[in-house]
């Protein structure tokens, strides 16, 4: 074979494969991009360098967010003074908490736990401690 | 000299590239409902395209390595003496 | 003469002189000068997060001022001054002119350096590299703040002169003898970078003019309280520096395509898809800066174009590996140190490449972005390639800088301590990503496995930092009183070295 068609043939294997990777790609993520319609909403407030959570009752709770198993919950993610990144690790949660937007994501608990919400953006002196706790009750 | 005619081998990459797609035509256009559990998606998708990872990477790195080894200039030139 | 330290000549002779070479080596000089400084900053970082909690730093915004200085100096001081050193240096002589179109700007853009990295230095901001708005215009302390913004400001400036000299000087004061066609790929990577800068850069440029204003607080284009945006910040950003992710990287390219038909003994594959993907790779690497920013709250369809735009520049990458390897089969190989660091850089870049792959993918960036991942993902592109093949191409000029050998056995011991050192550190920072453990923080939670990976990974800096303390000794000594080298052929592989018998720096 000649150097040109030994180098064709390569080159369509690589795109053959990554034409792959972005169609499974696109199809999962549409798949998991698109909130149930009957989520609850959750308002979600980044500050430095706490988190304050507002159920659809008007109750606010900070540095922990209780949510029952087996329901919906799409949160609103919005931020007061700089930019973070709200983020449950366990849940693959994971959007930027921008002032002056608000963002959409949701997820459905589906074990009864204790579990770890983080800031993921750098948001100065304290960042490494912005924590809070996701408390999925049965 | 041609060990794979050119033919076949587009031909076998079509085939190939649409057998890895035909899972992903059924469900685009097929209907799901339930609530789908995010993070076993994301996570089913990662060691998806890790695997595909791994499979490139101990071709291309064993290539690298069986050049290293094969083609290095002592191994030529002992060749060269005892050959 | 291009062989500086064998025949000394006063410092000042070389401080102001604007001849290539002697701009070459200042270039070089100040670059080593940081990554030196760059380094030992990460060393502390990496000492910092060996065990949790306070360790080192008893301060966490010291941390984050050393973390965002390591980066600047890294990315700004040591990358784009290396790659312009050595440009200068090999892009007159491979174009066969006597000196770079314009000597005094040359100059110029060199002396631009000193001035914007006493600014970053001496300011200490802890913005991040990425200086991301409201937390650098609201938050950010003092002039810490300003002077980074000043600095960098200088720093693209003098890249941009140095850009429009390279660009004029490839051009118009080619040799005729020499086609476009037939100039060396490394002439092709540093004339494609040079075009990227002059197209990128301006919109960082402009970005940071903003900034400044919004810090003084008489516009608010970033600031939301003044109705700006934030996000519009990161999109001038990455605008800028996705495609000056491939300026750092084309460079490095170039270097192996001028290193690896040397040492195999053997033509390019082709040419002709190495010129290919190199100018391919100029336009497409501006059709996807907002890869960085999947989690900004894009809608579906801007993600999608992203990562199309993403996943269409890795052919022209794959490309040149393939090139690289298929140069490098059936040749006959001599693994001097230069090879060994081109075939190291080789070998990680599939690794960082893979891993970019898995980062654009959608879903996966809620496992991966902002954390460890992406750390050791570019790190290991920045470091395990870039740096690697870097390191290479210094060993490869020693002889045409010094006019002496290096020492052979010193030079593998740093090529094996770096590579291994890279492995340790950056697939373990992959690992840690995928724990969730978040980037620059100064403290994690220590659950087994995290605290373990972060004291392999700290291990492995050390180890990266011992070959560097080789190396530096390896490059004072050997060019003190290393051994006489052989000027028409020192690595004794058949080829031709470059012309060192250029004229007097005027």
């Amino acid at each position: 074979m000649s150097h040109t068609t030994i180098e064709w043939l390569y080159v369509g294997a690589v795109v053959g494969v990554l034409i792959w990777v972005g169609a499974i790609a696109w199809d999962a993520e549409r798949l998991i991009g698109e909130t149930p319609e009957d989520a609850i909403t959750i308002k979600v407030t980044a500050q430095q360098w706490f988190w304050t959570f507002e159920h659809p009752d008007g109750t606010k709770e900070i540095g922990e967010l209780t949510v029952k198993v087996g329901k919906v919950y799409k949160f609103d993610v919005t931020a007061k003074d700089v930019i973070h990144a709200f983020n449950i690790p366990v849940h693959a949660v994971m959007i930027d908490a921008v002032p002056g937007r608000i963002n959409h994501i949701w997820f459905a608990p589906d074990q009864p736990g204790e579990y770890l919400i983080q800031c993921r953006e750098y948001c100065g002196l304290l960042h490494y401690q912005m924590r809070a706790t996701l408390i999925v009750e049965a | 000299m041609c060990l794979f005619p050119t033919k076949f081998c587009i031909i076998a990459l079509t085939l190939l590239v649409f057998s890895a797609f035909s899972p992903i035509l059924g469900s685009a256009f097929g209907q799901e409902s339930e609530v789908i559990n995010r993070s076993v998606f994301a996570w089913n998708l990662f060691y998806e395209l890790m695997t595909a990872a791994i499979v490139v990477g101990v071709i291309v790195q064993g290539t690298l390595i069986y050049i290293i080894f094969r083609f290095r200039e002592k191994k030529i030139k002992h060749e060269e003496v005892s050959g | 003469m291009v062989i500086e330290v064998r025949k000394p000549r006063p410092l000042w002779e070389i401080l102001f002189s604007t001849h290539h070479t002697d701009v070459g080596l200042l270039y070089i000089i100040t670059s080593f000068v940081f990554i030196f400084l760059g380094g030992a900053m990460a060393l502390i970082l990496r000492a910092e997060l060996f065990l949790p909690g306070e360790t080192l730093i008893s301060d966490p915004s010291v941390f984050n001022q050393i973390f965002t200085v390591h980066g600047t100096t890294m990315l700004f001081l040591w990358v784009v001054p290396f790659t312009a050193g050595v440009a200068n240096y090999l892009v007159p002589i491979m174009i066969k002119y006597k000196d770079m179109a314009y000597p005094k700007l040359n100059s110029v853009a060199f002396w631009m350096i000193p001035p914007g990295a006493a600014l970053v230095w001496l300011g200490f901001a802890d913005t991040g590299w990425t200086a991301y708005p409201p937390y650098s215009i609201l938050s950010a302390p003092g002039p810490a703040a300003d002077m980074w913004i000043f600095g960098l400001k200088i720093l693209g400036l003098s890249s941009i002169l140095g850009s429009i000299n390279f660009v004029v000087t490839i051009l118009k004061c080619k040799h005729p003898d020499i086609p476009a066609m037939k100039m060396p790929l490394f002439v092709w990577s540093i004339l494609v970078i040079s075009f990227m800068t002059l197209g990128a850069l301006p919109t960082f440029t402009a970005a940071l003019i903003m900034l400044y204003t919004d810090r003084l607080g008489v516009s608010g284009f970033f600031n939301p309280a003044m109705g700006g945006d934030p996000i519009a910040y990161q999109h001038l950003f990455w605008f800028t520096f996705h495609p000056e992710v491939y300026i750092f990287l084309l460079p490095a390219v170039g270097m192996a395509y001028e290193l690896v038909p040397k040492f195999s003994r053997k033509p390019i594959f082709s040419y002709v898809s190495g010129v290919i993907a190199l100018v391919l790779l100029m336009v497409i690497s501006f059709g996807s800066w907002a890869h960085h920013m999947l989690a900004t709250g894009m809608s579906f369809t801007e993600k999608t174009v992203f990562m199309v735009g993403t996943l269409a520049a890795v052919p022209m990458s794959a490309m040149h590996v393939f090139n690289w390897l298929a140069t490098a089969w059936g040749g006959r190989i001599r693994f001097s140190a230069p090879m060994m660091f081109v075939f190291g850089g080789i070998a990680l870049f599939f690794a960082s490449g893979a891993g970019g792959v898995l980062n654009t993918a959608l879903p996966l960036d809620f496992i991966t972005h902002d954390t460890y991942w992406v750390v050791g993902h570019f790190h290991l592109m920045l470091m395990g390639t870039v740096t690697l093949i870097f390191f290479g191409f210094t060993y490869y000029l020693f002889p045409l800088i010094t006019g002496r050998m290096y020492n052979k056995m010193l030079a593998s011991v740093h090529f094996w301590m770096t590579f291994i050192g890279s492995i340790m550190v950056f697939i373990t920072q992959h690992i840690l990503g995928l724990f969730a453990m978040p980037r620059r923080v100064w403290d994690y939670i220590p659950t087994p496995e995290v605290l373990v990976m972060n004291q392999i990974a700290t291990i492995g800096a050390f180890i990266l930092g011992i070959g560097m303390a080789v190396f530096l000794y390896n490059m004072l000594k050997s060019s003190a009183s290393g051994k006489p080298a052989k000027m028409e052929d020192p690595f004794e592989i058949g080829e031709q070295y470059y012309d060192h018998r250029r004229r007097e720096p005027h």
